[in-house]
């Protein structure tokens, strides 16, 4: 149902003015998020400071029939953030405190505005950090990370958001409030926290997270290995995996984003270089002198042409830097470009490697690849001109393609950007009637009218939304 | 009243004769089926929603549930026990879930690889039954459990059809994550076939300390300091009674110290030290071999009294916000005479109690544990307790506990899945 004034007036009486925003110009911020291919504008956009009003705001939309969904800083790329069927967005950026920090039990409980970057700033001087670190970690917030059960570099030892909340405080669909899990290890029944971390905000706004702390290890050690063909540097991958070895990250970077980084700062990647990985080990100091031996040995056995190691912290924090603003440096020399979020078993990243260029040559379009290779998490980077409508259409199917292979090779179609409106198409392709079913019967049950965040995740919800979604791409995001 | 003859004559027409036996005298149920493949779980199922049969998953039979009243067919996945698929390179197996948890890390280990969680009891526990019951045991102080390991399943679920969750990748967020409702689910919301797991690299060298208290807070004075020390601890638990095969009466910690085989033995030296800061009555290291007999009396692999009645034994787990567990063990007034075992995970939270006794000499203490750990917001389970008692099995509900039925109502509409055997008796 469309909002009428009568709704508007209610949401004022509840927030003030300055808390609904409903003229155009500012609504425009909120037509979409890290993935500009998708857009549509809100009706209405809410900034609640408390649980309570979360609820109340909820059940407001549930009177009027109106759709909505939550929003942190809209860094995600997978069009999950955007309000497909109009209606109202509850931005979560006022909810933004860190509530409290215990090292002995080793939590914090966070409100989801918290920027993820904060949380590790703050627990950082006591030896302590927030493990889930995505690329947009300055930007991105804890509720964001925990409806995409996002991930980063670090997770291939640490794991992913789901691994690291303990507990929620949520508004349902219908308005209630529930705690789901809590400061303990285990849940009681159903693991509910499980299930919501990476629902994408279609069964419940989360206003409260409990999350682990983890310790700062004692030692840290990181290489940069240089490779003269992308497929060697690939093949150390699971090389390395298989030898026993568990670095905290293993990063894949090839010639094409090398460029890009190095004009924009000089991060010292090898420009010759067809490939790049950079491997990060860290733990106990008196293993890692060991571990590094080996996988230098590795890499070298695997035809690295240099292995080096970063001397200083100021020389890891910079190749690190060069990792994380990769995208942005990418930005300046290409128009625009499509990221895609694939995943692989790690055997196969060769194959996928292959596959990926062999598509861009079909269609004349370049493809760059930062991958989370450790993890098979690939990200390929499609270059395109957006004022060339062929151009569009192709960076869209090479996209599709390269998420069909994933799905071929066995692994899936998004490791931490989510489905999200970006991939509705693509869901059948890796899971059946079956399947969808099965995972629908639940989002009825939390979610029977359809009225938080419809359009996403699965296809059927989806129809009215993909004939208001604009097709053109623009560059930006994050990975 | 459906008689198991007549379950019988049902079960012939879909399932040969000879997989058809009466059920084990400690399971409650009237007969018990052994399929070999999923076609004829999907079977089974849908003519148990048709008749309005009632089906227990089973596995080893380590841990069995019991419901409100016995149920129609239990269902052993133990001839699905020949598969697995396991990818060394990308340290990811896929295992049917009838195999033997021992069967699965015997063929991994050659590889150097395993999945990181404790096996229970003796060698039957299958990797379906233990991830159904999420059980887990002294490696979670590293590794976590079951919910941080397993990628993907297949289940048998209400309409009789296979439903996948995850992918045979580490890390995916393609739609939701119903393994994870799975895992602890107690097969009351399907059948687990398959189940793809993470693995882990076996440490390439590891000792045992084991050192023995005179009181458990002396014994929680090392696990407090070591939590400030860099170490790569792999398992840990303190113990006392039936779990240990030393001095019953004291308390024992066991660590495991994992590492290379070179960076080892800076940290032997280092927790070495940290063992003579407390007030250990004494303390060695082992090597791994030598300590087995140890780990395997923690993890109930071995039986350390068979003569007591079972009808005597009350087995509580409980798991608490970390800080709040010493506080509450040390507060718990039991007599000298009563006959009690304790097993804690102490940096979990977790705590599981073995008193042997009548109803009338532990009900003072049970309901003291229940009303306490409620307050602060813990979790109470009877993993073990004499028939015809009137405790619940999971006596705290959490507040998300209509969630959690409403999920069962819609995931097994028929109530056909193990009912009335998990908490608040769905």
């Amino acid at each position: 149902m469309a909002i009428d004034s009568i709704f508007i007036s209610n949401l004022l009486s509840l927030l003030g003015e300055n808390r609904v925003i409903t003229h155009p110009d500012e609504l425009i911020v909120f037509e979409c998020d890290g993935l500009t291919l998708h857009k549509q504008m809100p009706d209405a956009v809410v900034l609640p400071k408390s649980t309570e009003e979360v609820s109340e705001i909820i059940k407001l939309c549930q009177t009027n029939h109106t759709p909505f969904l939550a929003r942190g800083s809209g860094t995600g790329l997978s069009g999950g953030a955007i309000a497909v069927e109009g209606g109202v967005i509850i931005q979560m950026s006022l909810l933004n405190q860190i509530l409290k920090i215990d090292y002995e039990d080793e939590i914090a409980v966070v409100q989801p505005g918290v920027i993820n970057l904060n949380l590790t700033n703050e627990t950082s001087p006591d030896g302590y950090h927030f493990a889930p670190d995505p690329s947009s970690q300055k930007a991105c917030t804890i509720g964001g990370n925990v409806a995409e059960n996002a991930g980063g570099p670090h997770t291939l030892k640490y794991g992913v958001t789901a691994n690291h909340v303990m507990g929620l405080k949520v508004v349902m669909p219908s308005g209630d409030i529930v705690e789901l899990g809590g400061k303990i290890e285990e849940f009681s029944g159903y693991d509910l926290v499980g299930l919501f971390v990476g629902s994408e905000g279609t069964l419940g706004i989360t206003t409260e997270i409990t999350v682990k702390l983890i310790r700062n290890p004692e030692g840290v050690k990181t290489f940069l290995a240089t490779y003269n063909t992308i497929n060697d540097a690939s093949n150390t991958v699971s090389k390395i995996i298989e030898s026993g070895i568990i670095p905290a990250a293993m990063e894949l970077i090839d010639n094409l984003v090398i460029q890009a980084v190095e004009s924009h700062l000089k991060a010292g990647f090898p420009t010759k270089a067809d490939a790049i990985l950079l491997i990060e080990i860290d733990g106990v100091k008196s293993t890692l002198t060991e571990e590094a031996k080996r996988i230098e040995s590795i890499c070298l056995s695997q035809n690295a042409v240099n292995f080096q190691e970063a001397e200083t912290m100021e020389e890891r924090n910079l190749l690190w830097r060069g990792r994380k603003e990769a995208i942005g440096a990418l930005g300046k020399v290409t128009p625009a470009f499509y990221t895609n979020d694939g995943v692989i078993p790690r055997s196969k990243l060769p194959e996928i490697l292959e596959f990926d260029l062999d598509i861009g040559k079909r269609y004349g379009l370049e493809i760059a690849h930062i991958c989370h290779a450790g993890d098979g998490n690939i990200h390929p980077i499609i270059l395109y001109n957006p004022d060339n409508k062929n151009e569009i259409k192709h960076a869209i199917k090479i996209s599709e393609a390269i998420l069909k292979k994933c799905i071929e090779l066995g692994g899936a179609l998004t490791g931490e950007h989510g489905i999200g409106t970006e991939k509705l198409s693509s869901f059948g392709i890796m899971y059946s009637d079956n399947d969808q079913n099965q995972m629908l019967r639940l989002r009825k049950v939390f979610n029977p009218t359809d009225l938080l965040n419809p359009g996403k995740i699965f296809p059927e919800g989806a129809k009215c939304g993909e004939s208001r979604i604009n097709q053109t791409i623009k560059k930006g995001g994050w990975i | 009243m459906i008689s198991a003859d007549h379950l019988e004559r049902q079960l012939q027409t879909i399932i040969d004769g000879n997989r058809i036996l009466p059920p084990q005298p400690s399971i409650p149920v009237k007969i018990t089926v052994f399929p070999e493949n999923e076609q004829q779980i999907s079977e089974l199922v849908k003519w148990a929603t048709k008749d309005q049969i009632t089906l227990l998953p089973l596995g080893g039979g380590t841990h069995t549930f019991s419901g409100i009243e016995d149920l129609h067919v239990a269902i052993s996945l133990t001839k699905m026990n020949h598969q697995i698929e396991h990818v060394s390179e990308d340290l990811i197996a896929t295992v049917a879930a009838g195999m033997t948890f021992k069967d699965v890390q015997t063929d991994l280990s050659s590889h150097g690889q395993m999945i990181p969680l404790d096996q229970p009891g003796k060698h039957n526990s299958t990797i379906g039954g233990m991830v159904s019951a999420n059980v887990s045991g002294p490696s979670r102080h590293r590794y976590g459990t079951a919910r941080d390991w397993v990628i993907e399943t297949r289940l048998i679920n209400a309409d009789g059809k296979v439903v996948k969750s995850g992918a045979k990748v580490v890390k995916n967020v393609s739609g939701y994550d119903l393994n994870k409702l799975y895992i602890g689910a107690r097969g009351t919301l399907g059948i687990l076939t398959y189940i793809s797991f993470k693995l882990a690299p076996i440490p390439k060298s590891s000792v045992t300390f084991r050192s023995c208290y005179n009181s458990l807070t002396d014994a929680f004075a090392l696990t407090h300091l070591i939590r400030r020390e860099y170490l790569d601890i792999e398992k840990m638990v303190i113990i006392k009674g039936k779990w240990t095969p030393g001095k019953t009466k004291h308390w024992w910690l066991l660590i495991d110290l994992a590492g290379t085989e070179i960076g080892i033995e800076p940290q032997i030296k280092h927790l070495s030290k940290l063992h003579d800061q407390v007030e250990a009555r004494r303390w060695n290291i082992t090597s791994k071999e030598d300590s087995q007999h140890f780990w395997n009396m923690a993890c109930n692999r071995e039986k350390s009294d068979d003569t007591i009645s079972n009808e005597d034994i009350w087995e509580v787990r409980m798991v608490l916000p970390k800080r709040e567990l010493l506080p509450f063990l040390v507060d718990l007034t039991i007599s000298d005479e009563m006959n009690v075992s304790f097993k804690i995970f102490p940096t979990s939270g977790i705590c599981t109690i073995e008193f042997v006794g009548k109803k009338s000499t532990v009900t003072n203490i049970l309901n003291f544990i229940i009303k306490e750990v409620k307050v602060k917001k813990g979790l109470v389970e009877f993993v073990k307790m004499p028939p015809d008692t009137n405790f619940e099995r999971w006596p705290i509900l959490p507040p998300s506990f209509p969630w959690i039925q409403k999920i069962k109502r819609a995931l097994d509409p028929n109530n056909i899945f193990a009912p009335g055997t998990f908490i608040g008796g769905i």
